[in-house]
């Protein structure tokens, strides 16, 4: 049936997401936890920055797309987890991007005290590695899931938002 | 021969009726003004011990107390 | 012609907005007499008839059991307002009528909105919405306060139903046997006395005694009718038994069921709101997602306000040097350019994270979020001995300890709340953070970040065995903190203007309270660590340790000594009192600097040897648990109402203070640390 064709199509790009979330909050977490315990502070895989909370966050988006899988055993409500994990994907790559963004004025106040102007905040500062953040690429790849899943809920009948109130 | 017993004994998607609520008067008033009055029909929407428990209760959700939901004793809806 | 019209609903209903679409957002806030619950005022002109808007607070009935419900009560009964405008969520329609019900018993004035009148729709739900005016005999109209839709049906209603006022029709509940009678048995006795009945709605009068209110009871308490009604009261207990209360609440309800399936048709279906919530209240990721937001709101509090918090700075120290170019009498330039632009840009600089934070949580709460997380957290809370509801409060605490502790307002038990209250400042408070970096820059190298997140976790450590603590100590909080009853709402995209609202009135509190007081702290500073002037000012030095800021700090310093600190420490400690915001400015003073670049100073700390590693860690420990800022102090003894708490909870975080910092430099020297 076309339609179970679409679930399940649905539901492997969550666990794509899922699993890279998982590896990458994993992987920033023991980054994170490394460096607390040794002196050194700049520990750091290319693009994948040390960060304890951050790879908790990134770890918990993970396990929420991951959740999703029961929807193929038929759990209707399980569609939960994959909103929720895009809500989540949303937050945090649109806060780090506002992070970068913020780095970027920054540097442009300082330009003004006299200091030289840098193309440097793009990707290393506060965020970590800048634009490169998992978090900022891994959003933008949670976007056509979130597509995707709205076109489901039309089709199926769910309720769709028609005002601003009601979700 | 529906047995009587606590709303915090439910599982998830269970459906009830309520056969009284034993609080002290204060409870009982304020829960009976949030609707959970004798012969209502409560369906348990979110339940994860030792924490409090959510119920659909005349079309709101109210999350209650686990220790409230020992107090109050429902009967198992058969079917519907 | 001028009327006065009550807004009155159920939590969640929209009330707010609906208030702010009539008023047009502008509102007259104050105080309920002799309460702490907020008072909203606004005025509304429609066709030629000027409207004061009241906002009553937000209540699902009207007892005499919480403060809330007394409020709205008496003042529909006293100030009789002309109309009382019911907000009902239509997509909540049953117990929404509960509270309308007792409003038509106190024979107010009633016009109903039937608010998300969409969210209904989408629901699938079919209201008749005109078998309600014939069931209740008030108007009924539908709205959606998100769009203005039926705002103008409204506004027209409500001047109708003012110019019918007095012709008001009896509405009465008809409460069975033998209910019925004994309520007219008593209804005739209280109507013997002229006064009562002419003032007060008798026949509400004798429920509300059936069912023993204690308000009600205290008005008849010197009517000559008293004993009369008193005899009838004792007959009817014996009849009824004693559980009237509850019974007559059945009742009601009994009513709005019977009536139901006239008005409303339809069935819920499966909601977007119920699928979030499979995840959001789910047993294994419920907590961890609740983690995870909470650090996105600290990052987004912190580093993305970043640049406004720098642009501030910048601004205000050209300021100052501006002031210094032009201004010739040295004593008046340090005076406008460290004292006043100093003051004036140590508070603001304040701003940016405290308004990010407030958004945050704003939006959190508008979208139907952070009852979730009470509903999450609530089983570990109960654990502590705290609240449910006692975390909103203390999350806000991390931002500013002052809009946390007005946030226990929702907490009604007087316990629970103020037990949240006295653990609050051990929050920490935003104010406190440029401490740690400082301190932490200066001295823990590499380990700086760990010890400015430790200081975080030992503030939520302190505060969990402070509540236990005294729940088990301290008698007036024996027993368990108040049971969970909490509306889940649903979920909802927040509106960006009621948002934007929310966050402004928290921030405007902390600019006028905290800030007052922090700009003449920062002045006070000024003036003592710049006087007396010759002796400071020799030739081009400056010259700090012959200021009166020294002689204080000397004259405190034995008593940090225990913990390695000088006085220095001492002064900065104790200007933070003040505001906690002022500690780094005046270790800023101390070293003769005029901004508070913090490389510069943390280079000057570093090298002037005050803190060791273990001193450092132990001052910033104790800047944490000392005592809250003086605005707190105030917020804390308008809150409680009582000189009892207040002192307490300044003396107590006094000792706990000294006892922890001393506890880590004893424990460090032990190890073998300095």
């Amino acid at each position: 049936m076309k339609q179970k064709v679409e679930n399940r199509h649905v539901v492997i790009y969550a666990m794509i997401l899922g699993v890279a979330y998982v590896i990458f909050g994993a992987t920033e977490f023991m980054l994170g936890i490394y460096n607390l315990f040794s002196p050194m502070d700049n520990a750091s895989l290319v693009g994948v920055p040390a960060d304890i909370f951050g790879g908790f966050a990134a770890l918990v988006v993970g396990a929420s797309y991951l959740s999703a899988i029961s929807l193929l055993k038929g759990a209707r409500e399980s569609w939960g987890f994959i909103l929720v994990g895009m809500l989540l994907s949303a937050v945090f790559g649109v806060i780090y991007l506002l992070i970068v963004c913020a780095d970027g004025f920054r540097t442009l106040l300082a330009s003004l005290e006299g200091e030289a102007w840098t193309w440097e905040w793009l990707t290393s500062g506060s965020a970590g590695p800048g634009l490169f953040r998992p978090e900022i690429w891994l959003f933008f790849i949670s976007l056509p899931l979130a597509y995707l899943t709205l076109r489901k809920k039309e089709r199926r009948g769910l309720n769709t938002p028609k005002s601003r109130e009601s979700l | 021969m529906a047995a009587t017993i606590p709303l915090a004994m439910l599982r998830e998607s269970c459906e009830a009726v309520i056969v009284e609520v034993n609080g002290g008067m204060g409870l009982t008033r304020r829960l009976a003004e949030m609707g959970f009055t004798s012969g209502t029909r409560v369906k348990v929407l979110h339940s994860t011990p030792p924490g409090p428990i959510l119920v659909m209760v005349r079309g709101s959700r109210i999350a209650l107390g686990r220790g409230l939901a020992m107090k109050i004793m429902v009967n198992l809806s058969e079917g519907i | 012609m001028k009327i006065r019209v009550a807004l009155i609903g159920n939590p969640n209903v929209g009330k707010t907005l609906i208030f702010n679409n009539l008023t047009g957002g502008r509102a007259h806030v104050g105080n309920w007499p002799g309460k702490t619950v907020e008072k909203k005022e606004g005025k509304c002109l429609h066709k030629g008839v000027e409207m004061h808007i009241i906002d009553l607070p937000g209540t699902y009935s009207l007892t005499a059991n919480s403060i809330d419900e007394l409020i709205a009560r008496n003042f529909i009964v006293e100030e009789k307002p002309d109309v009382v405008i019911d907000i009902v969520d239509a997509s909540n329609l049953e117990r929404n009528l509960y509270l309308t019900l007792q409003l038509l018993e106190l024979e107010a004035n009633v016009v109903i909105t039937l608010n998300k009148w969409d969210v209904a729709e989408d629901l699938g739900y079919e209201i008749d919405a005109k078998e309600l005016p014939k069931l209740f005999g008030v108007s009924v109209v539908p709205t959606v306060a998100t769009t203005k839709r039926g705002m103008e049906e409204l506004k027209d209603a409500v001047i109708e139903a003012a110019k019918v006022k007095d012709k008001r029709r009896e509405f009465s509940i008809g409460y069975g046997k033998p209910f019925d009678e004994l309520i007219s048995r008593i209804t005739s006795a209280l109507q013997k006395d002229r006064e009562l009945s002419s003032k007060y709605p008798v026949k509400w009068l004798a429920i509300k005694l059936l069912e023993a209110d204690e308000e009600v009871l205290k008005l008849i308490d010197k009517s000559p009718c008293k004993e009369e009604v008193m005899q009838q009261l004792s007959e009817a207990k014996k009849i009824l038994g004693e559980d009237i209360e509850v019974t007559l609440a059945e009742r009601r309800y009994s009513i709005i069921s019977e009536a139901l399936p006239k008005i409303l048709k339809g069935a819920r279906p499966l909601t977007i709101s119920d699928l979030l919530d499979k995840a959001l209240l789910s047993k294994h990721l419920g907590i961890p997602i609740f983690l995870a937001l909470w650090w996105a709101l600290f990052r987004f509090t912190f580093d993305v306000s970043a640049p406004f918090s720098d642009l501030i700075d910048m601004l205000f120290s050209k300021l100052g040097e501006i002031a210094k170019m032009y201004i010739s009498d040295p004593q008046l330039a340090s005076f406008i350019a460290d004292g006043i632009f100093g003051g004036l840009g140590g508070v603001l600089v304040f701003l940016p994270p405290i308004f990010f934070l407030f958004l945050g949580l704003a939006l959190l709460e508008d979208s139907g979020y952070l009852a979730r997380a009470a509903f999450v957290v609530d089983r570990i809370m109960y654990k502590l001995g705290l609240h449910g509801r006692s975390f909103i409060p203390m999350l806000i605490g991390f931002g500013c300890n002052i809009p946390g502790i007005m946030a226990t307002r929702t907490i009604d038990k007087e316990e629970d709340r103020i037990l949240t209250i006295l653990v609050n400042p051990l929050m920490s408070c935003s104010a406190r953070l440029p401490i740690y970096v400082l301190i932490g820059s200066a001295v823990l190298g590499g380990y700086a970040a760990a010890g400015v997140y430790s200081m975080y976790v030992l503030g939520i450590v302190l505060a969990i065995l402070m509540a236990l603590l005294f729940r088990r100590v301290i008698p007036y909080f024996k027993g368990k903190p108040s049971p969970l009853i909490l509306e889940l709402p649903m979920y909802a995209i927040p509106d960006i203007k009621s948002t934007l609202n929310h966050m402004w009135e928290r921030g405007r509190l902390f600019l006028r309270k905290a800030g007052t007081i922090i700009f003449l702290g920062i002045i006070a500073v000024w003036f003592l660590s710049s006087y007396p002037w010759e002796s400071v000012h020799k030739g081009d030095k400056f010259l700090l340790e012959n200021s009166y800021i020294a002689m204080l700090g000397k004259y405190i310093e034995p008593v940090f000594r225990p913990l390695g600190f000088n006085w220095m420490c001492a002064v900065a400690l104790f200007f933070g009192f003040i505001a906690k915001e002022i500690v780094v400015g005046t270790f800023a003073t101390l070293f003769g600097l005029a901004a508070e670049g913090t490389e510069d100073l943390s280079a000057a700390l570093r090298s002037s040897e005050i803190f060791t590693p273990l001193t450092g860690l132990a001052f910033m420990a104790f800047s944490l648990v000392y005592i809250p800022c003086i605005a707190t102090v105030g917020v804390i003894y308008k809150e409680t109402a009582s000189w009892k708490w207040t002192i307490f909870t300044v003396i107590y975080e006094l000792i706990l203070a000294y006892v922890v910092a001393l506890i880590i430099v004893t424990f460090g020297r032990l190890v073998g640390y300095a």
